[in-house]
């Protein structure tokens, strides 16, 4: 290329960028609204669930000092503005009736950190093997595989195992697997059922091959694959250019697919007794610890924030026309 | 002939595999002195000051001591007290204490620790679970380094049988009021057989015998080195854990699982002594429950019967004691499963049958029973009532309150039609609080003036006899009075693996006597 | 070689020695199970099936007929021997209750006095218990009271009464109370003494051997190995699991080998488990006998089918829930005994006063105590 053709392109890969800092900042406002509204809804909805944390305990003597020590007679409104500040400014405060006293930060942090990985991998399981899956036919097993719900997995999936375990000791194939007696003894392989279960039970599969299906089917309606062909590209390379197309569609299925498997995660988690983000969220609900279940709300949401902005980033960055706001 | 590798690899690769899951086989079963249970929830706060459940009083029994504890007969015997001397009066005791015991942390045990205990229950500031335990003392004073002074409120003729509170540590607490959240609900300290070691992450706690531990009765040695509390929330599967050898004990069995847990040598099945009664209560301030003809009518709609056969074997009882209760009255006949006559009593009290259902003044008669999410089986007896009420023309909502629900809507609103529930009392089984018109646990709102009469008479009573005969009296008239269709008693059990010996369990708090068991 | 070989064989084939004869072997279970026709001969020879069958399924007094029949099937006296057992169990719970009470009411209710009744009674168990210094305490108590038994005033006792008497219509009918002008009414403890002297005196003392002796009875004993004879309850226990493990195999091999018929006999009378609750009920009735109450209690508890604990069956004899309350009284469990009783009362309405009596002494124990209850 000359320099004049080199410096003709620098002002256009400029307006680029620029064109996607404007759309991305407006994306981004968008997300920490939502953020911020996830955190509102979740002290309103637990606010209004019937009964407060004073009804957990069983001594109406203790209802007036705790009522006072935690706000629950000030009126809703007050005391979800209150929390959200807290939260804007840092203060998460500390638990009420789940581990009383117990910084709520710390809380949070330990359990997102045992969540975390299960939640990846089961992301990743989920997205990789829709991508797998991908075509009409793949999408249809991927949708009859998803139509069992988590919940029944969940709990049939550690009693088959048990069983499976019992009848290998029985027989004298092995003695007590580490393992055994899902779900209360813990390890990798817990994890790893949880993991499966999650990923491949919920419906984020089905929707990834859907979707890369749906996308596969644009993309020869579009012709450039046989006009590629027509100038002679072979297999590889239309392989490759089919790959580049799917990256965008597959990178919008993964950002799709991953709130609904934070929901689920709460469900698995409980079902298989393991202590995490989606555990300490039921709990707190349970126990109407307004500050607890507000933090890991805070944590969740955040995260689904964070997944969601990362990915609208780099699909933005893969494909030029997102980049000009088409 | 050549093998195929193919073949090769199938002859190998079932040794293979079961070798590599001998590898992975690792022992999931207990160390040896380590006794396993299962809670369904792990305690939030282990602060006998502040103890909100049941599994929390349990952990309270293996790491806290009172002055008096039960013996095996239920009798109070001296636990930290050495010995006590009270007063011509009876408004006054003097309690020496041991001076033998220590702390966990070796801080030595005295007088110190039981004045600071009693002002921290009775503290209003503290707001105590327990505070009612102290209501009886006027005052207590240390009158030497191992010797206290009680005063009473009234002349107490056996004032150690209210001195079984558990003690704390003046030296750890310090200062009044104690707050929920001191760190000592995390690192508590006592001077039981235990003590507490951690909080682990996947929710379980784990206990260790306590190295200063001095029995009130000599013996120092505890047979259980290691203790594990491992929660586990779904109760139908607490069963099958102690077959699989997960855990070692079971406080309570499901009635379901009692046939399949007798068969299995491994376990042993202790029975508990425990006066536990399932009712379905009324709104007796609630039109239209406070017509006596409607609650009779419903009462009649109902097979009870019917309704405790899925769930487990029991007795059906006519009345607030259960049947081998010395107080309850034989002579009361269980109200009849009468449809014709049910609807002949909602005919007379102006309703009128429709097609659809039972109507007065334009509205449908309709029920919502509210049960406890926590009352195991409450789901197949809510359905079995549904059911039968609503093939009488009665439309019934089910509603399932969790804790906070329940407290708040059932006991704190008194929002209910009906709710399903169960009471369990102690071997005094006094029903007091429950059916006295001051009573606090007079959910239904009972207000019967002969009733109230009884119940003071059994109360003051010093004559067994008398108060036998007032209490039945009770049972009778409580039956007619109707506040609440009383169902059934079931069997309860712990289960214990064969590996623990010389178990004796205590039907309130299980671990009383645990510093006894033996783990094999 | 070749004969090296082939005596190698030879000996390698040789049948292994015959195991041992089980003991079990010889049991009732074992011969009804082999022999079902000379079962049913049993039963037709010996009292007609459904006396049989009401013997099997615990239910003795309708076994009985009528205590003055002078040709009296197998069943019935075993039925007698049973009921007379009983009531000397339920004689023994009320007695000691009783004593308890009078013993216990200066320290629980010093602002009453002794009821008459409750002094008279005492005695009265003292002297049948030929305890002659309580009885000499007890009736000088009397005396002070002023309680005298003349002619207007007659000794309410049924034990004191029993030629004039019809015990049968008494025990149904009342459960008894007596009467008596000076002490007002009151559970007679003398009636369950009375009715096991006379069941004792029309039960058969040499049934002979054989089946009908030991159809529905405990394991033969040499089977069993040796008892424990201290009150130690992990013995017992060790015991009671040594029992079970031989039990589980030996019936497994029992089923195996048994006919159609035979199958069918094991499992619908459930042979096994009634032989085995029967001996347990027996070690129990020997343990509380020589007053080894924790092992009675534990041997009493092994017996019962804890799915059905409340109710009289093949498993659940009367005698093992007397045990039981025998045990639980004497070692203090007065509550617990209550619950014991419970599935008597029924079916033995002499088993009415025995329960309130115990009843009186838990309430008795309870007297200053405020109570705890919780929802759930």
């Amino acid at each position: 290329m000359s320099p004049a053709a080199a410096g003709a392109a620098t002002p256009s890969a400029r307006v680029g960028i620029a064109a996607l800092a404007r759309n991305y900042s407006g994306r981004l406002a968008g997300w920490g609204l939502a953020w911020l509204g996830a955190v509102v809804l979740a002290q309103v909805l637990v606010a209004f669930a019937p009964g407060d944390a004073i009804d957990t305990l069983p001594d109406p003597a203790l209802r007036e000092q705790l009522s006072a020590e935690w706000g629950l007679g000030t009126p809703v409104y007050l005391r979800v503005f209150r929390g959200t500040a807290g939260v804007l400014a840092g203060d998460l405060g500390s638990s009420w009736t789940v581990q009383p006293g117990a910084p709520v930060g710390d809380a949070v942090v330990g359990a997102m950190c045992a969540s975390l990985p299960v939640l990846g991998a089961a992301w990743a399981l989920a997205v990789g093997v829709g991508a797998a899956a991908r075509g009409r036919k793949g999408a249809r097993i991927a949708r009859a595989m998803s139509a069992v719900p988590v919940v029944l997995l969940a709990l049939c999936v550690p009693g088959g195992v048990n069983a499976l375990a019992w009848k290998g000791m029985a027989e004298g194939w092995w003695t007590r697997p580490a393992f055994f007696a899902l779900p209360v003894e813990g390890g990798a392989v817990r994890d790893l059922l949880l993991v499966g279960v999650l990923g491949l039970g919920s419906a984020a599969m089905a929707e990834v091959a859907a979707r890369l299906a749906e996308a596969d089917a644009r993309l020869e309606e579009a012709g450039f694959l046989l006009a590629a062909r027509a100038h002679g590209a072979d297999e590889r390379a239309l392989r490759r250019l089919r790959w580049r197309h799917r990256v965008v569609p597959l990178v919008e299925a993964a950002q799709a697919v991953f709130t609904p498997l934070v929901g689920g995660l709460v469900v698995v988690e409980r079902l298989f007794a393991r202590p995490g983000a989606g555990d300490l969220l039921w709990r707190a609900v349970e126990l109407r610890d307004v500050p607890l279940a507000t933090g890991v709300v805070v944590a969740l949401t955040g995260t689904t924030v964070v997944v969601g902005a990362s990915l609208d980033l780099l699909r933005r960055a893969w494909d030029p026309r997102l980049r000009m706001g088409a | 002939m050549l093998r195929s590798p193919s073949s090769r690899t199938n002859r190998l690769s079932r040794p293979i595999l079961i070798a590599a899951l001998g590898c992975v086989s690792l022992l999931g079963s207990a160390a040896a002195g380590q006794l396993r249970y299962a809670e369904d929830q792990a305690p939030a706060i282990v602060n006998p000051l502040f103890t909100t459940s049941m599994a929390e009083t349990r952990v309270s029994e293996l790491l806290f001591q009172a002055l008096y504890a039960d013996d095996h007969t239920l009798a109070s015997v001296p636990q930290l007290a050495e010995s006590g001397e009270l007063s011509t009066d009876r408004l006054h005791m003097t309690v020496r204490l041991r001076d033998n015991v220590t702390w966990q942390d070796g801080t030595p045990f005295t007088a110190k620790d039981v004045v600071y205990t009693v002002r921290a229950m009775k503290d209003p500031a503290t707001a105590s679970t327990e505070a009612g335990r102290a209501r009886f003392i006027s005052d207590c004073r240390e009158v030497g380094t191992h010797a206290v002074q009680f005063d009473f409120v009234r002349a107490e003729l056996r004032p150690e049988d209210k001195l079984t509170f558990k003690i704390l540590p003046a030296s750890a607490l310090q200062t009044l009021p104690v707050k929920r959240t001191d760190s000592f609900r995390k690192n508590p300290i006592g001077t039981g057989p235990w003590s507490l070691v951690k909080f682990n992450d996947d929710n379980s706690v784990s206990f260790a015998a306590n190295a200063g531990y001095r029995g009130s009765d000599g013996l120092d040695d505890v047979g259980i080195s290691q203790i594990t509390l491992k929660e586990v929330a779904d109760k139908n599967y607490q069963a099958k854990l102690l077959l699989y050898e997960s855990i070692d004990a079971l406080v309570r069995v499901l009635p379901r699982d009692l046939a399949m847990l007798q068969a299995n040598r491994k376990v042993e099945l202790y029975p508990y002594q425990t006066n536990s009664w399932w009712y379905a209560g009324f709104n007796l301030a609630r039109a239209p429950f406070s017509d006596p003809k409607v609650r009779q009518a419903i009462t009649e709609m109902l097979d009870v019967p019917n309704m405790l056969a899925p769930i487990g074997t029991g007795d059906l009882i006519t009345g607030p004691y259960v049947p081998s209760s010395p107080f309850y009255n034989h002579e009361t006949k269980p109200w009849p499963h009468d449809p014709n006559a049910a609807s002949a009593l909602l005919l007379s009290a102006g309703y009128q049958r429709d097609p659809d259902g039972w109507y007065k003044a334009g509205r449908k008669l309709s029920i919502t029973v509210s049960a406890h999410r926590a009352l195991e089986s409450a789901q197949e007896v809510t359905i079995n009532l549904q059911s039968q009420l609503q093939g009488q023309g009665i439309d019934v909502t089910i509603d399932f309150l969790d804790e906070a629900a329940w407290r708040q809507q059932v006991w704190t609103d008194r929002n209910y039609d009906v709710v399903l529930s169960q009471w369990t009392f102690d071997r005094n089984e006094d029903i007091r609080e429950q059916f006295h018109s001051t009573g606090s646990r007079n959910l239904m709102g009972l207000k019967d003036v002969e009733v109230d009469r009884l119940l003071d008479v059994a109360r003051d009573a010093s004559d067994p006899l008398a108060r036998k005969t007032a209490l039945r009296a009770t049972h009778q008239r409580i039956h007619d009075d109707l506040p609440m269709v009383f169902l059934w008693t079931l069997d309860s059990y712990a289960a214990l693996s064969t590996k623990v010996k010389a178990v004796s369990v205590h039907p309130f708090a299980f671990f009383t006597w645990a510093s006894e068991w033996q783990m094999q | 070689m070749i004969l090296f070989l082939t005596t190698i064989l030879f000996l390698g084939c040789r049948t292994a020695p015959p195991p041992p004869p089980d003991p079990l072997d010889a049991s009732w279970i074992a011969t009804v199970v082999r022999e079902p026709e000379r079962f049913a001969t049993t039963l037709e020879g010996n009292g007609g099936r459904e006396a049989w069958q009401a013997f099997h399924r615990s239910d003795w007094l309708n076994v009985q007929g009528t205590l003055a029949g002078s040709a009296v099937s197998v069943p019935e006296h075993r039925a007698r021997a049973e009921l007379a057992l009983l009531e000397r169990l339920l004689s023994r719970a009320q007695g000691d209750a009783l004593l308890a009470l009078a013993q216990g009411w200066a320290k629980h209710s010093p602002d009453q006095p002794v009821p008459k009744w409750l002094i008279a009674c005492a005695q009265r168990v003292a002297e049948l218990r030929s305890d002659a210094p309580a009885a000499e305490r007890w009736r000088a108590q009397a005396v002070a009271a002023g309680i005298v038994f003349d002619e207007t005033n007659p000794n309410p006792f049924v034990i004191d009464r029993m030629a004039e008497m019809d015990l049968d219509g008494v025990r149904v009918g009342a459960g008894t109370i007596g009467e008596n002008a000076a002490m007002g009414s009151f559970w007679d403890p003398t009636l369950p003494a009375a009715l096991e002297q006379r069941y004792t005196q029309v039960a058969s003392p040499a049934l002979g051997v054989g089946l009908p002796v030991d159809l529905f009875g405990p394991i033969v004993e040499a089977a069993l190995g040796t008892r424990p004879d201290t009150d130690d309850v992990e013995a017992c226990r060790a015991f009671t699991v040594g029992i079970d493990t031989r039990l589980d195999a030996w019936s497994a091999r029992l089923n195996e080998t048994a006919s159609p018929d035979g199958k069918a006999l094991l499992q619908d009378l459930q042979l096994v488990q009634v032989g085995r609750s029967r001996t347990l009920s027996a070690l129990a009735v020997d343990a509380v006998e020589h007053h080894r109450n924790s092992c009675a209690a534990f041997y009493a508890e092994q017996a019962l089918d804890q799915a059905s604990s409340r109710q009289i069956s093949p498993v659940n004899t009367p005698t093992v829930f007397a045990v039981l309350a025998v045990a639980n009284v004497e070692t203090g469990h007065v509550r617990e005994a209550l619950d014991a009783l419970s599935p008597l009362r029924g079916a033995f309405p002499e088993s009415i006063g025995v329960i309130e009596t115990i009843g009186d002494l838990a309430v008795q124990q309870g007297l200053e105590r405020t109570g705890l209850s919780r929802e759930n």
